[in-house]
């Protein structure tokens, strides 16, 4: 059992956090014209890194959604950090 | 289709009480929700984090980063008012609350959520046993106080007894 | 019977008598006996057999690195399977069979097996029984293996408890290093927890005539005291079985034999490991016969039990520290004759009374042959927590090298045998400093096993694994650890290889050519001793299990007889009184027809969507336009994913310029709500946008029905219900009681339709007004099953039922979004991708056929190729015949076409129509 740190509460269990996918994933304008290709690309191409990832997890109980940096090998935390005031 | 009405009991009073541990439920006057970006900084005097112990009738929940739940009157109207910036919600019957105390009450907690009275959260929210919950303490150090999520509080209640 | 009790020795109170039986024979032990310590009091040599060949065994050891004396043993009303025998405290009346043995462990029918080892050795069963088919040898096969017998009975009242803890410092290990360790840290005003797996702390040290001038009882109870006094927690009975991420260790707490042990999920600072080390086996011809057995076991069993295993004893050790283990023996008044591996080769032979040993043709029996081949540190926690093994020459074994971030090993696990050394260690660690760990004066001649040798050589006692089978595994090219592990299942019983890995790795290693560290060891997993399942299940049973929702409304539901069933995670009525069940749902579809049907909507989602960007928010999580909608309007409307699926459909209320409700299918709430939130902070200004879900705040009553009207006229409200005043598809608040009301004119059933919201707690009073008013008019309370046939009448699907993973809003009949919207919305470039303009597929239709039900789930087949299938089905009492909802290929251009629908191999005849059955014009819903 983890213990991931949400940004507003600090530590907690990580029965309390629902990954939402991988940070840097930037939503085609679909106002416009969205190529099959490039549409396909965020709706499922994932980096899959090993390692140091960046990370969007929501904590449920406050609902704050945030960056987590953690190694997917050890399982170390890196960080975490709000997700306001960046393009996810 | 099938009638599963005995698999579960009916609901019973939420009250209980052994050598070290009481639970007793509570009725509060009113519960509001009020959301806006300053909303922790208006409610600063009545901020009630983790592990405060809450001694004042009337007192704001800190529960995000952006939300307080009010204990007590207050004359703000539902909805959301573009004046004050602040969305509001009266949910006085969303939650049930209880009082756990006597000298098992920490223990009993620990066995629905990962607690640590040392570790400061900005957050009364949790899930302990299954449900998302609002924790504090009420009154005294060894006093909690338990908001659970009306449909849930039964099965929190259950699994607090043991 | 030459083993016995001796005074003088042991931790053990002598006053206490306890009786207990093994084999069916009766025994008594004394109070602080394990069952293997009081069988050893009592003579009993033969504890058990193997698993393979049925060979009787004896004890090996004194504590957990016991193979052989495995029990089902029951007491205190409990049975349970495999209990080690070296580590279940005796109680009265206890009742103990070895496994594996029938009727006896002396006297095991299936011992002939053993006459057949030659053909059952490692790989045998993959081979041989191949031809012609393994499945008719399989059930004799399983029926044969395995060890123990769970009981048939539920254990009631075994139930686990699971509760989470922290502390600074876990000193895993109550032994000399661990006290010191934990008086240390204590001492320095840490947080301090102690465990010990037994039941009285010390470890070995009761082997030592004295400590520091003190007895070694005097001395535990000094560093007990003095840990207490510092505040510091000692669990006994406590085994650390796993480490797992981020400082969680996996504890199990025993108490009493029928209580069920409790899991502690410890999240600990650091973790000092004070685990100490075992006595590894020599592999020798027959070194599995009854009374061969660990040196240190031996001691032990004298130092805790005070229990001689004889009065002539052979010893065969390679290693310094056997010198004190014989020192302690033979100040019992044993005779001990020490054997030298060096002089020449050597066998075990007989077992049953004495055990022999052969060497350079001379032969001799003893009580007991005690051996140690030297020490092997546990460090499974060390592996759990990703710490490294460094191979150390001197020590001849595995020792703790890079340390994981939190953990510090001390004393025997860290290879520190010597005292001395051990509590420099845990001082150090103790005090939160860096060991380093020091030259040590043990020495150690290694004896390993000889490949190619002759004789059976046991290396795996419990899954009875020899030399013989390594080298097989060799020959056959399993030449990796994990793959040697594998085919012969070296170290795969319930001891996990405690004393056989050290030997398999260090016979391979020497088959092959190439030193030990380089053959490496297998992984090291948790749990470090077997735990029964329920620790992991802790409180969720039954009604635990899954907690289901509870409505405000249940007491009234009960009262009127209603029969509650779990619908989307919510406990509701089914149906309303006694008597058929499918009588009693027409009855209600026909009342609610007919005159007017009361139902409990509350898990109907309430979450509040508010503030300057609510609107293009919500147009932009809709599927459907919102921006065109009124304040105290409603619109039904579906939210998709970004593939383009049907996520949720529900009806969106308008209140005000900046105020929405999201009226979610009420079982997808906490999904619903998680979307919108994740949505809102990523991709939108949350400083603009806030969500609150009040669904638990509100009770939904609703009146459906051509009485509806006048029922809730009842009421007395000052609003208008007239049709013209309050059109369907709309919303007025207002106050009854004193409460606030929220009456939503919108319907599943087809019918005239009012949703009335109230707070939680006055949920009833406004059931039982409503309910008195209406049943003179024929209303009369209904549960999902006639609401779900109502619904299907009028074509009103359900998500997840009626739609499965591909849906798209499209195939459902709603296109125009998808051709008109021109704002972004989730899932909208979905819609126009090369699938999603396929044009076969799946679409919503109805089916009707004559007389006979169409099964959910039934393929609709054409020329031998589904279809589709039948995703909702009834006997319509409204329409007196069947009807049903399907997913067709094509289905929305197919209508009139006749298609044969399969289920269970029969196959009927249904039609395709359009998917609404009744008031297609809706005259009866705007009534």
């Amino acid at each position: 059992m983890q213990l991931f740190p949400c940004p507003f509460c600090g530590e907690r269990n990580e029965t309390e956090f629902h990954f939402a996918g991988e940070l840097g994933k930037l939503r085609p304008d679909t106002a416009g014209d969205v190529s099959d290709a490039e549409w396909g690309r965020y709706l499922y191409t994932q980096r899959n890194e090993k390692g140091h990832v960046r990370e969007v997890w929501m904590h449920m109980p406050c609902g704050e959604l945030f960056v987590l940096e953690r190694d997917s090998v050890t399982m170390a935390v890196i960080g975490s950090r709000a997700l306001r005031g960046e393009t996810a | 289709m099938r009638n599963d009405s005995a698999r579960w009991d009916a609901p019973g009073p939420l009250r209980f009480s052994s050598d070290d541990l009481t639970i007793q439920d509570v009725t509060l006057p009113k519960q509001t929700w009020v959301s806006g970006t300053d909303v922790l900084a208006r409610y600063r005097d009545q901020l009630v984090t983790w592990p405060t112990v809450v001694t004042a009738e009337t007192y704001a929940l800190s529960l995000r980063r952006d939300r307080v739940l009010l204990i007590g009157e207050t004359d703000l109207a539902e909805g959301y008012s573009a004046e004050t910036c602040l969305a509001v919600s009266d949910v006085s019957d969303a939650y049930q609350v209880i009082d756990i105390s006597g000298p098992a009450a920490f223990q009993r907690l620990c066995h629905g959520a990962e607690l640590n009275l040392e570790a400061h959260s900005a957050s009364v929210m949790r899930r302990a046993f299954g449900a998302d919950v609002m924790l504090y303490r009420h009154g005294h150090a060894t006093t909690f106080r338990l908001h659970v999520a009306r449909a849930l509080m039964q099965s929190v209640f259950r699994q607090l007894i043991g | 019977m030459s083993a016995r009790r001796i005074d003088g020795y042991g931790v053990i109170d002598r006053s206490q008598p306890l009786n207990f039986a093994f084999d069916g024979k009766s025994y008594q032990g004394v109070a602080g006996d394990t069952l293997a310590s009081a069988l050893v009091a009592n003579g009993v040599r033969i504890m058990g057999r193997s698993f393979k060949y049925h060979r009787p065994r004896g004890l090996w050891g004194a504590w957990v690195d016991e193979p052989n004396a495995i029990m089902n043993v029951n007491g205190e009303g409990v049975q349970l399977p495999n209990c080690l025998a070296t580590t279940t405290y005796l109680q009265d009346g206890m009742e103990a069979r070895a496994v594996n043995a029938w009727p006896s462990a002396a006297r095991d029918l299936k011992g002939g097996l053993d006459l057949f080892h030659r053909w059952l050795g490692a790989g045998f069963y993959y081979k041989t029984f191949m031809w012609p088919d393994w499945h008719l040898f399989e059930p004799a096969i399983r029926k044969m293996a395995g060890l123990g017998t769970v009981s048939p009975d539920v254990l009631d009242g075994y139930e686990a408890d699971q509760v989470f803890d922290h502390c600074d410092v876990l000193v895993v290990g109550g032994g000399a290093a661990g006290l010191v360790a934990a008086r240390t840290a204590a001492e320095a005003g840490q947080n301090v927890c102690l465990v010990d797996d037994q039941q009285t702390l010390g470890g070995s040290l009761y082997q030592l005539p004295d400590i520091d001038g003190r007895s070694p009882v005097e001395w535990v109870a000094t560093q007990r005291e003095a840990i207490v006094n510092a505040g510091a927690r000692i669990l006994t009975k406590t085994t650390a079985f796993g480490v797992y991420d981020h400082g969680l260790i996996g504890l199990i707490q025993s108490g009493s034999f029928g209580d069920a042990p409790r899991l502690i999920r410890m999240r600990a600072g650091r973790v000092i490991m004070a685990t100490g080390a075992l006595d590894r086996p020599m592999t020798f011809p027959e070194n599995d016969r009854p009374g061969v057995m660990s040196l240190s076991g031996a001691a032990e069993l004298l130092a805790r039990y005070g229990v001689l295993v004889g009065h002539r004893l052979a010893v065969l050790a390679t290693h310094s520290l056997a010198e004190a283990s014989i020192k302690l023996l033979r100040d019992a008044g044993v005779e001990i004759e020490r054997i030298d591996p060096a002089d020449g080769a050597f066998t075990a032979f007989g077992g049953r009374a004495s055990t022999g040993l052969k060497q350079s043709g001379r032969a001799r029996t003893y009580d007991a042959v005690l051996t140690s081949g030297g020490k092997t540190p546990l460090v499974h926690l060390w592996r759990h927590a990703g710490g490294k093994l460094d191979w150390c020459d001197t020590r001849q074994a595995f020792v703790p090298g890079k340390a994981p971030d939190m953990m510090t090993a001390v004393g025997a696990a860290n290879g520190t045998f010597d005292l001395e050394g051990a509590f420099n260690e845990a001082r150090a660690a103790g005090a939160g400093h860096a060991t380093m760990r020091a030259d040590t004066q043990y020495t150690v001649k290694p004896h390993w096993p000889e490949p190619g040798s002759k004789g059976r050589q046991w290396i795996d006692f419990q899954h009875d694994v020899t030399l013989k089978d390594i080298e097989v595994a060799a020959r056959e090219n399993y030449v990796s650890v994990e793959h040697l592990k594998r085919f012969t299942t070296l170290g795969m019983a319930s001891d996990q290889g405690k004393t056989s890995n050290m030997a398999g790795l260090a016979a391979m290693a020497t088959i092959q050519g190439r030193p030990i560290p380089e053959v490496g060891t297998t992984t090291f997993r948790p749990p470090f001793v077997p735990v029964p399942l329920e620790i992991y299940r802790g409180a969720h049973r039954e009604q635990n299990w899954h907690p289901i929702k509870r409505l405000p409304l249940e007491t009234t539901h009960r009262a009127l007889d209603a029969a509650l069933g779990e619908y989307g995670g919510w406990l509701r009525p089914a149906w309303y009184g006694t008597g058929t069940s499918s009588d009693l749902i027409a009855q209600e579809v026909q009342a609610a027809r007919e005159s007017a049907g009361l139902f409990d909507g509350s898990p109907l989602g309430k979450i509040e969507v508010m503030g300057p960007d609510a609107e293009a928010f919500l147009n932009f999580i809709y599927y459907n336009t919102i921006r065109t909608m009124k304040p105290g309007q409603l619109r039904y409307g579906f939210m998709l994913t970004e593939s383009g699926t049907v996520f949720d459909d529900g009806v969106l209320a308008r209140l005000g310029p900046d105020h929405f409700i999201v009226s979610c299918s009420s079982s997808h709430v906490d999904g619903v709500r998680m979307h919108l939130e994740a949505w809102r902070q990523d991709g939108n200004d949350p400083d603009r946008i806030f969500i609150h879900d009040a669904t638990q705040h509100w009770a939904t009553v609703a009146v459906t029905g051509p009485e509806a009207r006048d029922v809730l006229m009842t009421l007395g409200l000052d609003i208008d219900l007239s049709a013209e005043a309050f059109k369907h598809m709309s919303l007025q608040s207002t106050t009854w009681r004193g409460a606030a009301l929220r009456i939503a004119r919108v319907s599943f059933s087809g019918d005239l339709s009012f949703e009335v919201s109230i707070r939680a707690s006055k949920a009833t009073e406004l059931w039982d007004s409503l309910h008195h008013a209406g049943a003179p008019l024929g209303l009369r309370p209904i549960g999902l099953e006639a609401m779900s046939i109502m619904r299907a009448e009028k074509g009103y699907l359900i998500i997840g039922k009626d739609t499965d993973g591909e849906t798209m809003p499209h195939d459902l009949g709603f296109s125009a979004p998808r051709d008109k919207k021109t704002a972004a919305f989730v899932g909208d470039r979905s819609l126009h991708c090369e699938k999603a303009n396929d044009a076969a597929r799946k679409q919503l239709v109805g089916l009707m056929s004559d007389d006979r039900f169409l099964p959910t789930g039934a393929h609709l087949v054409k020329d031998d190729t589904s279809q589709g299938y039948v995703t909702s089905s009834y006997q319509s009492p409204t329409l007196g015949r069947p009807i049903a909802l399907a997913l067709v290929t094509s289905g929305q251009s197919r209508i009139g076409e006749t298609i044969a629908v399969q289920h269970l191999g029969k196959t009927q005849k249904a039609t395709i129509c359009a998917p609404c059955f009744l008031d297609p014009k809706g005259e009866r819903l705007n009534a």
